[in-house]
């Protein structure tokens, strides 16, 4: 029965009035109104039989599914021959160091996972590592790498120059596997203090600097880039409040053009360098370095300067001549 | 080139009768059905063919469903159903066209102008149009099977219209959509059971079909190929049961037990000779009983019911034929009758129904591709299949939901 049929019906003074074969052909005359779900309980069951196939059916095809996908995931390397090592890491950690520590160990038997998930993770380029036996009897590595914010070069007593990378969390780093331009292009830790020795080596200061470099890196990259060091020289420790405590970022000066004054250095505080970052996110560095006034040959933004003249300080970035140290 | 095949569909059919319950589920391949389950049940709730106790014959379908998935392993989804009993009633409706085109050929219009007009007939008041079969059509006056592009001046259009009380269809259907089941159709039971005996041949000729169930006596008559008239009796095989239960003053089970196993629809002399026994052990509470008596009651009966039927029959033909003297012979019926139902299992029943309808009569045995179901009671269930197939195209899928709504609403 149609939409007009059944208005027609409705304003219709007898209902009873017959309206042609389909008025009391049985489908016209009593709807069909099934039910998804039986009200008995005979009725649940058969349900709950019929659908059970379905059922059974879509577990079967995801567990089909998730086989065939863990099989066929193209990010996981394998790296040794017959598909005996898949590999997997967010980071650069190169093969072959891979596979000398997968390798055999003293008695000549395979090493088991646990062997080789501890002698990964004593690498401190190395987070964690997730190692497993897969049914075929291949071995599967996730490796989660420590993330580098910068370098730091020293100079042992006998040899050459060493370069170790820094985490955020101030760990340091062979960095094995990095490229050499991602090496070069992270900012130098300069002018620090270390206690310890070795991988071991505390950075002084770094409580305050790792997570600096990380949100600089990871929030203002076009900024981080321009940054060739950090001078810990006036970080005092992990007192972010103490006065006077500052983060010294010096500049690249390849970076800048040649028609203007550099900048050499900017200045954040320790206490504040969260506020300071954003502030110079939005600074418009080149139109200041270019204004009226500006005649010596280098500057230093001094983040860190507040304007005391309100009840509270507010942040007030300020040029200031760089001095020859 | 090889025709392709069509896809295989379900067809699952009930019969509810007074005493059983009896469900079939079939596969149709290339035309044909093959049987993935039956099920048969004991009827409860349902009384010489009018349903006293809704929620226990609910209960008695709704297992014997349970029962049809299970074997089957697929759900139902719609189902065809029969219907028979007192509350179904038929008669013929006719419409006639008067041939317009200035060349006297009928049209397709024409045909559909005067179904419609046959079908434009209102039913009695309470009722609900359950089915039209097809009766011949005429072309002034004159028997044709298709009248389309033949001369002519008058269509006349017949059918044969089966009502059902418009709560009991109701019910039917309520019932099943209560199980999360489709109604897709109501089969005449002795249509249905029909379809599953007799041939084309014999329709042509003209054939009465008796289907004698526990509760009813269901009757069609086939004249030149299409159904004339239909009837039902609400006497069927338990009242011979009643009747010897208290004849015999035995319980119900018991003469049940005893009209089966020595029951007959023709008393001879040499039966009153003959002395039974209940349990056939001669022990401690069995009893005797003459067969005589046995026979006598249950053959009263079952000629009583066939003398109704034959009746019926008769009434309905002077209907149909005013003024004509018909007689119920083999000169009106060639193919005589043919006897099904569970009773027809009563032994010499086709020769009482011979004596009584004066029809030569044949007990009617389905054929199915089970042994076990080639009896007389499941002739029902097995032509219901035949006439699922035969009068509907297989269950097609139709478009669900919001879109189908849609459809329906703007539907002119």
């Amino acid at each position: 029965m149609n939409l007009f049929t059944r208005l027609r019906q409705f304003f219709s003074p007898r209902r009873d009035a017959f309206m042609g074969p389909a008025d009391r052909e049985w489908r016209q005359l009593i709807p069909q109104d099934v039910r998804r779900m039986p009200g008995d309980e005979l009725g649940r069951k058969r349900a709950a039989r019929s659908r059970l196939p379905l059922v059974l059916a879509v577990i079967f095809f995801a567990t089909l599914g998730g086989i065939v996908w863990v099989s066929i995931d193209d990010t996981t390397a394998v790296v040794a021959g017959n598909g005996a090592l898949r590999y997997k890491t967010d980071g650069f950690y190169p093969v072959p160091d891979l596979q000398r520590l997968v390798g055999q160990g003293k008695d000549g038997a395979a090493k088991d996972v646990a062997a080789i998930k501890a002698d990964l993770e004593m690498d401190t380029q190395i987070a964690s590592a997730d190692v497993r036996r897969r049914g075929d009897g291949s071995l599967e590595i996730i490796l989660r790498e420590r993330k580098a914010v910068a370098k730091i070069a020293s100079l042992p007593g006998s040899g050459p120059m060493v370069v170790r990378l820094v985490s955020p969390e101030g760990v340091q780093f062979s960095g094995a596997g990095y490229p050499s331009e991602a090496i070069r292009n992270l900012p130098e830790i300069i002018d620090y203090r270390t206690s310890g020795s070795g991988d071991k080596a505390t950075i002084e200061g770094i409580e305050v600097a790792g997570p600096f470099l990380l949100a600089a890196q990871s929030a203002y990259p076009n900024l981080y880039r321009e940054w060739s060091a950090l001078s810990l020289r006036d970080c005092f420790g992990a007192q972010e409040d103490s006065p006077g405590s500052n983060l010294r970022v010096a500049v690249r000066r390849a970076s800048q053009p040649a028609d203007r004054p550099v900048l050499t250095e900017i200045v954040f505080s320790t206490a504040n360098w969260r506020n300071e970052l954003a502030i110079l996110s939005r600074l418009d560095l080149d139109g200041l370095l270019r204004r009226p006034g500006i005649t010596a040959p280098a500057y230093v933004l001094k983040l860190s300067i507040q304007n005391r003249t309100s009840a509270r300080p507010v942040p007030e970035p300020r040029l200031v001549p760089a001095t020859t140290r | 080139m090889t025709k392709s095949k069509p896809l295989p569909s379900l067809i699952a059919v009930i019969d509810i009768g007074t005493h059983k319950t009896v469900g079939l589920v079939g596969q149709i391949i290339d035309g044909k059905a093959r049987m993935l389950s039956f099920s048969e049940r004991r009827t409860e709730g349902v009384v010489k063919g009018t349903v006293v106790d809704l929620e226990k014959l609910h209960n008695c379908v709704h297992e014997a469903v349970n029962d049809l998935e299970r074997v089957a392993q697929r759900g139902i989804e719609e189902v065809y159903l029969t219907i028979a009993g007192p509350s179904v009633a038929g008669e013929r409706v006719k419409g006639f066209v008067a041939v317009p085109a200035h060349d006297g050929k009928v049209t397709a219009r024409d045909f559909n102008e005067a179904m419609l007009s046959a079908k434009r007939l209102e039913p009695p008041a309470g009722r609900a149009t359950i089915l039209y079969m097809r009766q011949p059509t005429m072309l002034d006056g004159k028997s044709v099977e298709n009248p389309v592009g033949l001369q002519g001046k008058r269509l006349e259009v017949n059918f044969w219209r089966v009502t059902m009380e418009e709560g009991n269809v109701r019910f039917r259907v309520n019932m099943i959509n209560a199980m999360s089941i489709h109604v897709r159709d109501f089969i005449l039971a002795s249509h249905a059971a029909a379809c599953a005996l007799i041939s084309e041949a014999e329709k042509q000729g003209g054939v009465l079909v008796v289907d004698f169930g526990a509760g009813t006596t269901d009757w069609i008559l086939y004249f030149k190929g299409h159904i004339l008239c239909a009837g039902s009796i609400p006497v069927g095989g338990e009242h011979l049961t009643n009747d010897l239960s208290v004849a015999l003053r035995i319980s119900r089970d018991t003469a049940e037990d005893l009209k089966v196993r020595f029951g007959s629809a023709l008393h001879r002399e040499t039966d009153a000779n003959q002395t039974i026994w209940k349990d056939g052990d001669k022990g401690v509470g069995d009893q005797q009983f003459n067969r005589g008596t046995i026979t006598q009651v249950a053959a009263l009966r079952f000629q009583e019911t066939l003398e109704f039927v034959r009746k019926d029959v008769l009434h309905q033909l002077e209907q149909i034929f005013p003024g004509h003297a018909v007689k119920l012979d083999q000169n009106f019926l060639p193919s005589g009758a043919i006897l099904t139902g569970g009773t027809a299992n009563l032994a010499d029943a086709a020769e009482a129904s011979t004596n009584v309808l004066g029809l030569p009569t044949r007990v009617g045995i389905p054929q199915f591709e089970k042994e076990a179901y080639r009896k007389p009671e499941y002739a029902g269930v097995i032509g219901m299949m035949k006439a699922a197939i035969e009068d509907a195209p297989p269950p097609v899928r139709r478009p669900q939901g919001t879109l189908a709504w849609l459809k329906d609403m703007f539907r002119f």
